[in-house]
């Protein structure tokens, strides 16, 4: 929850004035959490979303919401969908195949379904593949994209087979080749068709936007609903519900009496204990509380004398202890919080490594030896100094954020035992993301990073050297050569493998802190089957498609 | 009266207009629209910053800014919200959310408020007076947020479980899809409309029904009410036609005033009921740093503010003559 600033305060301030002065893509498998049951085909679930999209095109940054991606996914089709274990699969309904057939220069050759066909019978095609890259390989100025990684290293794109085929031969090697042209593939015929084009083509008219998924839009009320029905000239196995509609509900702690009174069917959103407790309590919902791409960590500013002193960062990290972060946070709505050990990848992917070693166990010993043989000396108010400075450092994290105040009261305490003095100083979420991280006036923040399957190429803007996005100007040459390396590899595992020898790197060198995966809190209502979480950027409605009623 | 109503809008002008620059200026310095987008992983390309900075103006001086919006507003274009939606299709949709939930609540509020004033100041100090006191400084005091939570418990769960059908909605102004005639339809808003309606008509009643309470014990205390029980009127023609009309008066302007200022949104009610109205609207424009959102809201509720301060001032002429002839 953000707070409002002062000055938008006054603004709001300054109205209600007046007004006082006048007065004086369904495919594989389910991955639900429904379990074998009978089903009933037909019918309506209710989805409560706090969040309402502004148009229609993913890959614009304009339009791309969390909340767009839940419709979208069931209407616009993507080679590869990421299922709820983190792993990429081809989307068989929509695919024949996508194959790296050369390495050099790098070529991927997707075969579309000769089926595949748009709701107003279109064939998907490569005309669909090569609207997206003109639109996001940064030579159209004017595109809306809202990231062009990978598209830029394309040459070419084309088509052959009838447009079923498409060729992609690429002037950079790119690893991450599965994460492009995925979430999600847009109708090209209807975006050039408008005026606006690909920016703002699909904001308006919603229920025209031709569908190649199980479901498409039936109707659309700003401020109130938006509803999708079948889609019944898909080409894959059809949806079993009528419909499913998308209920804005933006305040989230209204969504668990919604759901206690049949208002909505399944809600969605980062938990709040009296929310959680709620819903628990609730007779006929099912819920869960899982943990996903998203973690929770510490950032160090090198730039600042003190914290540039790697000795400092790791006495720092070894004298906290995260567990007892974890327990008295996370561990709250779920026992299965953990710890986390590696940066790139998370807890439940196969290529995870625990790289924490010591760091995070509460060692205060083994800090304060750290501190002393780096010729620090504790002071007589118990704080670690040295050359006149003392380790005194401020915490800085979102306002109102009642978790990440809970953390940074317990970091404080915590790194009082082990002689370094921390100041609790936040900002509003905007002042701290747009202002302090990226000009460096903090000295160690605590913030949320949200990970993809593609852990390099979405790394590589956090850690490497002179990267806007490398907010603590952390820079080892090692480390930049292995994310070029890497990201050059186009073997999966030997990408992973150096993405793992770079984590180990960042652990050396205590760049930052992870701490643990942020937890999701999904609910939905016994009489569905199929529903169950997808933590990825996918979200839960991946495969919406295979939920159905169960049969009385 | 008709150029005492012109001088008064003629007036409202420059203070609608200076107080849009106000907001204007403030809205436009508290920070910067496009943080979300800037802070995103993978990062949005530059290019695309630098062409929503120029879509929204963001690289042109503030008044510059300022004259453009103006302009445009002048000509009906409120803008576009800074995701790139509509605002005027927005606003109009919204306050007509809002208009809905205030109209019934202010009506409902203003005959309890009536009611219960006049019963206590005519049964002044017994049992009768002492209730609606007490009730009165109970909703006074009571967070609309609470007693939202109350209202959704009781007013609805539990009272849906009891029908064994949904009777009663915790959220939302009407259910999305709705099939059926015009019966059912209204059924669905009646039951959107409750538990709102009651939330926001029972704080305005509070307040109302004290003032009315004062009127009415400040009137019958009057010299010509004497007179007219001396006159040896009856006792029903003394309360309504002598005291009533003349306590009324103040009230009727109160009210008017009132709506006036509800017309802006319920805040807090709209917000515990995920209604979307005229106040949802303010909330999402101060926390996105949405400028033409926000000076669209301000525009109207200004407008529709001095209006009614406007009505106001004529119905207090009206309904007292010696306002006119004064």
């Amino acid at each position: 929850m953000h707070r409002l600033r002062s000055a938008r305060w006054a603004a709001l301030l300054v109205g209600l004035a007046l007004i006082a002065a006048a007065c004086g893509g369904g495919d594989e498998d389910s991955g639900g959490g429904g379990g074998e049951a009978q089903i009933k085909e037909g019918g309506t679930l209710s989805f409560a979303s706090d969040q309402e999209q502004a148009g229609f095109n993913p890959n614009t940054a304009k339009d791309n919401l969390f909340a767009l991606s839940n419709i979208v996914t069931s209407i616009y089709p993507s080679v590869f969908n990421i299922h709820p274990d983190f792993t990429v699969q081809l989307s068989k309904e929509f695919m024949d195949s996508a194959e790296l057939t050369t390495e050099d220069p790098q070529t991927v050759v997707y075969k579309i379904k000769q089926n595949a066909a748009w709701s107003d019978g279109t064939p998907v095609s490569a005309d669909d593949f090569i609207f997206w890259w003109e639109n996001c390989n940064e030579t159209n100025k004017k595109a809306d994209c809202v990231s062009t990684t990978g598209y830029k290293d394309i040459e070419s794109v084309t088509g052959s087979d009838g447009g079923k085929t498409v060729t992609t031969v690429y002037k950079n090697k790119f690893a991450d080749w599965k994460s492009l042209f995925s979430q999600y593939i847009i109708p090209a015929h209807y975006g050039k068709a408008q005026p606006g084009d690909w920016n703002t083509g699909f904001d308006k008219n919603p229920e025209k936007i031709p569908s190649a998924g199980p479901f498409i839009v039936d109707s659309y009320t700003a401020g109130q609903s938006l509803t999708l029905k079948r889609n019944d000239k898909y080409y894959g196995t059809k949806a079993h519900l009528d419909s499913i509609v998308f209920r804005y509900l933006p305040e989230s702690t209204t969504q668990p009496a919604a759901l206690q009174n049949n208002e909505v069917d399944m809600i969605y959103g980062q938990p709040q204990l009296d929310q959680v407790k709620i819903v628990e309590a609730i007779p006929d919902v099912t819920s869960q509380i899982n943990f996903g791409l998203q973690y929770e960590h510490l950032d160090f500013n090198t730039k600042n004398p003190l914290l540039a002193d790697v000795a400092v960062r790791k006495a720092f990290a070894t004298g906290l202890n995260i567990q007892q972060i974890v327990d008295r946070t996370v561990k709250q709505f779920s026992d299965k919080a953990t710890i986390l050990g590696n940066r790139f990848f998370m807890n439940g992917q196969p290529e995870y490594q625990d790289h924490r070693g010591s760091y995070g166990n509460g060692d205060i010993a083994a800090a304060e030896k750290l501190l002393t043989d780096a010729g620090y000396a504790k002071g007589g108010d118990g704080i670690f100094a040295k050359g006149g400075k003392k380790l005194s450092f401020n915490i800085s994290t979102t306002q109102g954020n009642k978790l990440r105040e809970t953390q940074e009261q317990l970091i404080q305490a915590q790194a009082k035992e082990f002689g370094m003095e921390i100041k609790i100083k936040n900002a509003e979420a905007d002042v701290l993301f747009g202002e302090w991280l990226p000009k460096g006036n903090f000295d160690i923040s605590n913030f949320a990073w949200v990970g993809t399957p593609f852990a390099v190429s979405s790394n590589q803007p956090i850690f490497s050297t002179g990267s806007a996005q490398n907010y603590g100007k952390y820079s080892n040459k090692q480390v930049d050569d292995l994310f070029t390396q890497a990201i050059q590899e186009l073997d999966p595992a030997k990408s992973a493998e150096l993405g793992n020898q770079a984590d180990q790197l960042l652990w050396d060198d205590m760049a930052t802190l992870p701490l643990y995966q942020k937890p999701q809190l999904i609910g939905w209502r016994n009489t569905y089957t199929g529903i169950g979480d997808n933590l990825s950027s996918q979200g839960p409605f991946w495969n919406a498609g295979l939920w159905a009623q169960k049969a009385a | 009266m008709l150029s005492f109503i012109i001088r008064r809008l003629l007036i409202a002008i420059p203070l609608v207009l200076l107080s849009s620059v106000l907001v204007f200026i403030l809205v436009a310095n508290s920070g910067d629209p496009l943080t979300e987008l800037r802070g995103r992983n993978p990062p949005v390309p530059p290019q695309v910053i630098e062409a929503r900075e120029h879509e929204l103006g963001l690289d042109k001086p503030m008044p510059q800014r300022y004259v453009s919006w103006l302009t445009n507003f002048a000509q009906g274009d409120m803008g576009k919200t800074i995701r790139g939606v509509e605002v005027r299709p927005l606003l109009w949709q919204r306050l007509k959310i809002t208009l809905r939930m205030v109209i019934l609540a202010s009506l409902l509020a203003v005959v309890l408020a009536i009611g219960a004033g006049v019963l206590s100041a005519v049964k002044q100090y017994t049992p009768t007076d002492y209730t609606f006191t007490f009730l009165g400084f109970l909703f006074l005091s009571m967070p609309v947020f609470w007693l939202a939570a109350l209202l959704k418990e009781y007013g609805a769960i539990r009272l849906n479980k009891l029908f064994g059908e949904q009777v009663v909605y915790t959220v939302g102004a009407e259910t999305p899809n709705l099939t059926g005639g015009l019966g059912t339809r209204l059924a669905d808003w009646a039951g959107h409309l409750v538990l709102p309606t009651l939330a926001l008509a029972l704080i305005s009643f509070a307040a109302w029904s004290r003032y009315q309470r004062a009127t009415m014990l400040d009137v019958l205390g009057s010299d010509y009410i004497r007179l007219a029980r001396a006159k040896g009127l009856s006792r029903s023609r003394v309360m309504v036609r002598h005291a009533l009309r003349n306590a009324l008066i103040p009230l009727v302007t109160v009210v008017a005033i009132d709506i006036g200022a509800v017309f802006g949104g319920a805040v807090i009610t709209e917000r515990v009921f995920s209604w979307q109205g005229m106040g949802a609207l303010l909330v999402e424009g101060v926390t996105a740093n949405d400028v033409n959102v926000l000076l669209a809201w301000l525009m109207v509720t200004s407008v529709v503010v001095v209006l009614f301060n406007l009505i106001a001032d004529v119905l207090y002429a009206v309904l007292d003559p010696r306002i006119r002839y004064g």
